[in-house]
Parts: C-alpha cells; structure tokens; sequence
C-alpha cells in the first residue's frame, strides 16, 4: 500500500510553538506529530510514503530515522493550499494511493479501513468523524447507505447532520482529474457524486485529532500518554531516592528527577531535562529533551518543549511552552475560561455534575515570560 | 442486506481437496452476515448441469440439498435476502434456461424485467420463477438460437439489462469458464493456486486467496480456472467499442482480515448496526404481508395476551404490551421467558402468546412457547430469522427484515421488533373498532416514515452521542428513568449501557425512583430521561426536579416543544415529534448511540462483550 502524506500547513498559533517549522514537527513525547503518523501508517501495511511538504528539508531527521522501515519520497509543494498539496503527488494518488492529512493522528486501523472499504466497494472513499465543529474540518452529509450527498470543506456555520472530514481519502483517477479541473476537494467530490458516481464514507468512531489549535496538541498528547502502560527509567537518568515517582512514567536517558520532587503520571521526561527539588509534575505533563524545571513549581497537563526553561515556583496547566522559551520565576497560569468565550478552544473536566473548561498558556518559542506574570486563560504569549 | 453470489472454476477436480459443491457452501456461509433466506447453487457435473435451491438457512438448506456431494470444474451459488416478497423454492436462485444447459445468479434488480420477460413469453420461453434475475438465462438463450458463441450471448444480454447488478453465469455449452457482469452492485475475482473465484465479497474466498481484482461498474468478462478476462463498452459517437482492461494494474493482495470486510467500512458491527437501521426498518416494513391480518385477528378475539422474551426482546415485549393495552385495548402482559413457568397454569385455549426471539432458537422462549402450545394456547412468533425454531412450533408468524446481525448487543432487531408490535397494535385497535381510519393512518404514516426519522436522528446527534459518552465514561452508575412508552425505552437503553460499556445502569419507572432509588443519587450522578410524548414530558418533570435537586447530572431524550418544561437538564437530545408508536422505535437511537461511544471512550470492544453470547441456547 502506498500513501501520500501532507505534511505542509501551519495551523493557528501552532507555529508559534515550533519556532516556524511545520506544526507536524511539534514533538510529543520525544517524537515529532509526523512521524507518529507514519509509524501508524506503516502498522497499517503502507510500504512507501510520498511526503508533501512545502519545506521538504525538514523532515530529513524523519525519513532518516524511518528509512529503514518504508520508502520515501519527499516532494516540494507545488500549488497552494490543500489542493496545491494533493496535486503535487496526483501520480501516486490516481493510482490508488491513500490520501492522509500529516496533521492528523488516527490508530492504524483507521487507515486499514478507509483502504479495504475503497477497494472492496471499488468507489472513492473517505473518512469521517463524528464532530459538532464541522466548519474547523469539513462538513460531509452522508445518506442512509453511506455514501456521500454531499461536502463543504470550509462551512460558514454549522451544517445539522454533517460529519466532519476525517483528513483520509482513497480517491481515483477521475476524482483526482476533477480536482485539477475544478481547483478544490469540494468541487471534485461534489462534481464526481453529481455527475460520475458514489463516493463511500468509513465512519470512524475512535481516536481522533487533528492539529488545529493547541488544544488539539494536549489531546494528541493525552491519547498517546494513555497508551504508557507502566513506568520505565531509561539507563544514564538519575532520579533521586526522595523523589516520588507514582503511576506510568517514561524517564528517558540523562534525565534528573531531584531530591523530594513528585512525578504523578501519566507523564513523560525527555533526554538530558532537569526537574527541580519540591516539583510537582502532575498528571498528562510532557517535558521534552533538555528541559530545566526549576524546584517549587506545579505543571499539569501541559506540553514543555525542547530546551525551555521554568523558573522556580511558577504553575503551569493545559499549557504549552514553545522551543527554547523561558518562563521567568512565579508566573502562574489561570485555568478556567467561560464555555462561550470567542476562540478559546478548551479542553472539559467535569467535576460533580459540573463541566469546567480548562485552557492555560501558548507560549510561544525563544520567548520570555517576565517574573510574577499572570497569564490569563486561551492567551498567546509572544 | 443484499444478496451475495459466488462462484469457482477449478482446473481439476480436487484442486481445492474437497467437492466444489463444498467449496460454494463454505463460500456461501461467509456472505452469510449478507443476509440470506433462501439458498442455491448450479454445478455441472459429468452429467450435466445440476441445480439445486430451496428457502431457508445455510447450514440446513445446504445440509437437505447435499450441497457437498456434488463435484465438477465450474460452479455458481447464491443466497438471497427476498426484499420485496416472500421467499420460497422456486423464486431461489440460480435461474436456468429452457435447455436446462444455463443457470444464473443474480444479486440487484433488472427494472426493465417486465418488458423482457414479455418478449421472451411473446417467443416461446417458459419462466418457472416471478423473479427478474429468470429473463437473465432466457436471453442467453435466445441469442445463442440466433447463432450467437455463448459469451456473445451474454454480452448481447447484458447489453438490454436496465437496472443494478452483479451477475454470474454458466453454460454447459461454453466450457469451463463463468461469465460475469457488474452495475453498482459488487462483483470480485479472486485469483486462486489452481482455481479462480467471484463472488460479491471478499470473505467468500479468502481461505483459498488474498489476490483480488474489483470488477467496475458497466464491466464484463469470464474466469476461467488460469485466466480473467475483463472488457468495457466504450461509447464512440452512436458506436461502441469494446475495450480490454488491463487485470495486472487492478490486481491487489488484501491485506485485511475477513472480518474487517464484513464491516463494511465501520469500525464495529455494532456501529454499523446502528446505521443500518433505517435501511432494516423499511425492509421489515415492506416484508409485513398479507399474514399480519390473521395475527390481528387472532390477537384481537383473545382472552388475554401474553407477550415473552429474553433481554432486548424482553424490551420489545413490554412495548408490545403497552401498545396492546393502551391503543388496543387488549389486556396483555409482558413476562421474562424463563418466569413464565411461574405464569404458565394462568393461560389456557383463548389465550395468545407472542413468542419474541431474535435468533428464534432463545430457549427460554422456545420452552415457554412450547409449555403454551400443550394448554392450547396460540403461539404467534416475532422472529428476524426465517424457519427458525420458534417460528417452527408457532401457530403464526411474524418476520422481522433486520438482516443478520452480529454484534451481540441487539440494535436493528431491537427497533424493528418493536415497529412490528406497533403496527400489530394498531391494526388491532382498528380492527376492534378503537380508532378510526384517520388515526389509525396518522399511527402508519409515522411508522412508514421510521427509516428517514431514524437516519436524521442518527447524523443528528451522533457526534453529541459521542460527546456525552465522554463524559459518562468515567461514572460508575446510571439510571434511566421514564414512564409509560418510556419506560421501555429506558430499559433497553439501560441495558445497552450495562451490557458494552460495563456502566452499571438501572431503568426505573420514573414515578417510583423515590422510593429507593433516589438514596443513591449524589452529585453528578447520571440520570437519562426519556419521553416519547408530551404528556409523559409533562409527568417526568417533577422527577428531573428531584433529581437535579440532589445534584444529578440530567440527560433528557424527549419530543420537540419540552424545552421549557425541563429547562435545566444539562444534556438534552430534541427528538422529532411523533406518535407514541413511532416515538418508542425512534427515540431508543441516542441511547444506542451514547453507549457504543462510551463502550469505545472507555476502551471496550462493543462487539465482544465479556461473558455474552449473542444466542441463548442453554437454560
């Protein structure tokens, strides 16, 4: 099997966190979003990607890593936009390969799906989701047999009954002739279900995310933090007899857990980081490769990526911190933001019968936060 | 729900080391989650062409038939789901021609059949069957008294068929090969060590091999047991072209198991139940025949009704019972199967039970049937499986058209139960002179209208099914609670809750939760209340009061215009408006939903839930 993989696009603040590399290279517990995607798609029996990417350069690292598990080839975006990614690779695709959103992490069986169906049905075929927000992926209406009736890529409102377009296709050679003709995935999709014939839809009903808003970074993390399934101390990482390790944890290599610091997972510490004396990591905290976290400080639910620094006793909740960023000391992040606030994209704990919607801090990469700040809840700190 | 057909040339006898009649039953039981009610298959043998069919399952037609004795290179089958019409011996496939020397298997619909078979009469060609798929033969036929070579025939024939179809034929006359044919339904080779298949699913074949080519709509050809040959019309000006495809491009290894086929592009059966439901409420609809009048009849002149069943039959039962009581008038009483003991010495000559069984081989209601039968009492089955046991030992019987369904938590037949008991119901209120023709209508018209309710309920409120089972996923406990049509309803949502995503859960009558139930209600405990009506919205306000009072956290499945009376439920699924019948089959469809999606938030395969079988064979 092989796919087509698009790796391009930015994504709203999400740039912020890379320091201007492709969000699909925002790592999540020690790898990079794309590559967790390819491993999936190798699980899945695909043995040659072809990688759009609008900077193909950066991902060398990945297909050097993965070269030995599956071919690749990575080709400089042509058009823009989705359609200018799709038809940069249209060959392959007209020939039966699977059509996958870099951005988005399904388990394999989601790409096994949408293939088997596509070529069991001998129609085009795409994934949909069950997902309110239509007008963020896609709003795709379906009839009683599954089969497209037809698809909005960007809706102004949201479309009651419509699915939300799963970013995995299996398209043909006429649809990929009426992408070109028609300059858009909704003109081809719509074009081909009025004029040519069925477009089939697997729906799929479990794990989901697509990097749209940070938010869907600490989902994308909280899935695959779910996955560790107990602890494990990597060799060359020092944890000291007085820290608490509780629940599954990854200490990976050169990593220290100091004196009286409390690690509750799930929770992941990268290569060479630091957490400091009287620490308390809390669960669903990702602290990547050379990290400082400084002594008295409280992190829960957040992403700290590569080389940022935490001063000491700041708190940090469903944030994340960009490369190489430093929070100074004592700056606090306030959770708790108003369901109905505009563009706040938040993350539900229910507590009793009550919902709560928690968004912390973006911060963006090689920025400084000044000591004592208080960061209000969905901010973007530059 | 479809028909399926298979079919195998082998280039010696034993290259597949068993008896191709063998090899087409085998086939034919893997398209058996297809649907089926009647069974057939063609062989020619060394001496000659031999066919044989009947109604009635797989395993039991096949067995009868002696399917397995039969040798010889080239073969087809077929198993039928009868959409429109009963299902019998004769209207089974294959279809022969007049010489004896062609057999047919047809899966779709020829709409111009009508006008064909005219034409065939018109010159002499006897038809044995009322199916479209007969003309199918007689036209190879004619063609080939024209002078035509047979695939011509079959391509001349394919040629004059409007409609949908995937088709495969043999003729003893064309030698080792089978002729095949596809439009929108689906058709696919397999290309076998020693033999090649066709069949419309993967499953079919796939013990033999993984390498498979799709057949595309408009496309014709044959396999022989060491070679596809496929070709398409092309339209040029008012010309057409035949046009050879090249297989070595379309070939593929499928990767996949068999059973990820069969779900036919759903993750889980279970899901893909859900969403089959309209397409087997209309097919049970249609199905209903002239039969349902003697059961109104029967049901109408009864002393008392007692309806039995196990688990979501149970459910189905007690709607049943509340549709017979309240719009007919009828006194009936729902009872588990295996309390009827208990109940049995109350029943005598006059009485009715209506035996409710999915499988219709649940053994508590097969004995309770029986144990009813001896005091003379008339056992009406409900069923969604043909010549089932049950429905054997019955008096009448009443099928349901679900489709087979796998997943072991009942969805389809759940819903297409209880719109049987509700046109029963209603037939019988007006056959008792209870309602008139008007309401009556407004009951029906409702209830014809289920499959396209039910599927805008569906893309409705699936994704907030799936929102609110995020957060039901971490509670231990749910009640369901509701009264009257809703009361059942909540069962059965109960029930799905419990049985795939492990929630303990209680349906109680709404009127009752204070007395006792309401002990255990704490903050953010879940409450699921339904109303079919706005007189039950009405009754269940004060207990959603109650409840939220003690800090319940309040999901509400109830008609359109109740958005004020129960104002403050945190989660609420606006249903359409409806008649108490229509409403009870429709409004189960959250509570399907919210637990499939808790069962996979919580990590569950909803297919396989531990310690259940889908069939209770055993006391």
């Amino acid at each position: 099997m092989k796919a087509v993989v698009l790796a391009g696009g930015s994504g709203s603040g999400l740039q912020a966190i890379t320091g201007g590399k492709p969000k699909v290279l925002i790592k999540i517990l020690g790898k990079p979003f794309l590559e967790r995607v390819l491993l999936n798609l190798r699980e899945a029996g695909v043995d040659k990607a072809v990688i759009v990417s609008d900077r193909p350069p950066a991902l060398e690292d990945i297909t050097y890593r993965l070269g030995r598990l599956m071919e690749f080839e990575v080709r400089n975006q042509v058009g823009r936009e989705v359609v200018g990614a799709i038809m940069t690779a249209e060959d392959i695709l007209a020939e039966g390969a699977l059509l996958v959103y870099g951005d988005t992490l399904v388990p394999s069986e989601a790409y096994l799906l949408t293939f088997s169906h596509s070529v069991e049905s001998g129609e085009p075929t795409i994934l949909i989701v069950p997902n309110e927000d239509v007008r963020l992926y896609g709003a795709v209406l379906v009839d009683e047999l599954g089969n497209v009736v037809s698809f909005q890529e960007k809706p102004q409102k949201s479309v009651e009954g419509a699915y939300a377009f799963g970013g995995i296709a299996m398209l043909n050679q006429k649809l990929v002739e009426l992408l070109e003709s028609t300059g858009s995935l909704e003109g081809a999709i719509n074009r081909y279900v009025s004029d040519i014939g069925k477009v089939r839809t697997v729906l799929w009903s479990g794990v989901w995310v697509d990097l749209g808003y940070p938010v869907n970074v600490l989902e994308a993390m909280y899935y695959i933090m779910k996955d560790l399934k107990g602890s494990f101390i990597e060799s060359g990482a020092e944890v000291s007899p007085k820290a608490i390790i509780e629940g599954p944890v990854y200490i990976d290599k050169g990593a220290t857990i100091d004196h009286y610091a409390v690690v509750r997972g799930p929770a992941y510490i990268g290569r060479d980081s630091m957490v400091g004396s009287h620490t308390f990591i809390r669960p669903y905290t990702d602290i990547e490769d050379r990290v400082t976290v400084s002594s008295y400080d409280e992190l829960v639910w957040s992403i700290i990526s590569e080389n940022a620094t935490i001063g000491r006793a700041s708190f940090l909740g469903y944030s994340i911190v960009g490369v190489g960023a430093i929070v100074e000391p004592g700056v606090i992040t306030k959770l708790l933001a108003s369901p109905g606030e505009e563009g706040i994209k938040a993350i539900k704990v229910m507590k009793g019968r009550k919902l709560y919607f928690k968004a912390g801090a973006v911060i963006a990469a090689n920025s400084r936060v000044p000591s004592q700040t208080i960061l209000e809840p969905g901010i973007l700190y530059k | 729900m479809a028909c399926g057909i298979v079919a195998v040339v082998a280039s010696r006898k034993g290259a597949l080391r068993k008896p191709l009649g063998e090899v087409i039953r085998e086939s034919l039981k893997s398209l058996e989650y297809r649907g089926y009610d009647s069974v057939g298959f063609a062989i020619i043998t060394d001496n000659g062409l031999v066919v044989r069919k009947s109604k009635g399952m797989i395993d039991s037609v096949t067995a009868k038939l002696g399917f397995s004795e039969f040798d010889g290179l080239v073969g087809i089958g077929h198993t039928r789901w009868a959409t429109h019409g009963p299902p019998s011996d004769r209207n089974s496939h294959p279809h022969t021609d007049c010489t004896g020397k062609i057999a047919v298997a047809h899966n779709g619909i020829i709409e111009n059949w009508n006008e064909l078979k005219e034409m065939l009469v018109r010159k002499g060609h006897v038809f044995k069957s009322d199916t479209d798929t007969e003309v199918i033969p007689h036209l190879m036929e004619e063609f080939k008294n024209k002078g035509m070579e047979p695939y011509e025939a079959f391509k001349a024939t394919i040629s004059l068929l409007k409609g949908a179809y995937a088709i495969a034929a043999i003729d003893i006359d064309a030698g080792n090969k089978v002729f095949f044919a596809r439009k929108t339904s689906p058709l696919i080779v397999g290309i076998g060590d020693g033999a090649n298949f066709l069949a419309s699913d993967i499953p079919a074949f796939l013990r033999y091999t993984r390498k498979i080519i799709v057949v595309s709509d408009d496309e014709v050809g044959y396999v022989t047991s060491s070679s596809v040959f496929i070709e398409k019309l092309i339209k040029k000006g008012d010309k057409g072209i035949w046009i050879s495809i090249d297989i070595g491009k379309r070939l593929r290894t499928v990767e996949w198991t068999p059973e990820m086929a069969m779900k036919g592009g759903y993750p889980h059966f279970m899901l893909k139940e859900i969403h089959e439901q309209p397409q087997a409420l209309a097919s049970t609809i249609s199905g209903l025949g002239e039969k349902l009048d003697d059961v109104v009849k029967v049901i109408s002149a009864a002393n008392k009704v007692v309806l039995v069943g196990a688990g979501t039959s149970y459910h189905a039962s007690y709607l049943g019972a509340i549709f017979l009581n309240n719009l007919g008038e009828v006194f009936a009483q729902p009872i588990i199967s295996s309390e009827m003991k208990w109940h049995i010495k109350s029943l005598s000559e006059g009485d009715v039970m209506i035996a409710v069984s999915q499988s219709g081989e649940t053994i508590d209601t097969l004995l309770a049937a029986r144990e009813a039968k001896d005091r003379g009492v008339k056992v009406i089955a409900l069923s969604n499986v043909i010549d089932s046991a049950i429905p054997r030992e019955a008096d009448l019987v009443v099928y349901t058209r679900a489709g087979p369904e796998i997943g072991v938590a009942a969805t389809k037949t759940f819903t297409t139960q209880v719109l049987v008991l509700s046109v029963i119901a209603v037939k019988v209120a007006k056959y008792r002179g209870i309602v008139n023709e008007g309401a009556s209508e407004a009951h029906l018209r409702a209830i014809r209208s289920l499959p396209e309710t039910v599927n805008k309920i569906i893309s409705k409120y699936e994704a907030k099914s799936k929102d609110v089972a995020k957060l039901m996923a971490s509670k231990r406990s749910a009640f369901f609670l509701g009264r009257g049509y809703g009361l059942p309803v909540s069962m059965e949502g109960a029930l799905k809750l419990k049985e795939v995503a492990y929630v303990h859960a209680e349906a109680y009558p709404a009127g009752e939760s204070k007395h006792g139930p309401i002990a255990l209600v704490e903050d953010g405990f879940p409450i699921v209340f339904t109303a079919v009506s706005h007189e039950e919205a009405e009754l269940i306000k004060s207990n959603v009061e109650e409840m939220r009072a003690r800090y319940a956290w309040t999901i509400a499945v109830t008609p359109k215009g109740d958005e004020g009376h129960l104002k403050n439920v945190e989660e609420r699924f606006t249903m359409p408006e409806l008649p108490v019948t229509a409403a009870s089959v429709a409004y189960v469809v959250p509570h399907q939903l919210i637990a499939y999606y808790t069962s996979i938030i919580r990590g569950y395969d909803p297919d396989k839930p531990r310690n259940l079988a889908k069939t209770v064979t055993v006391v």
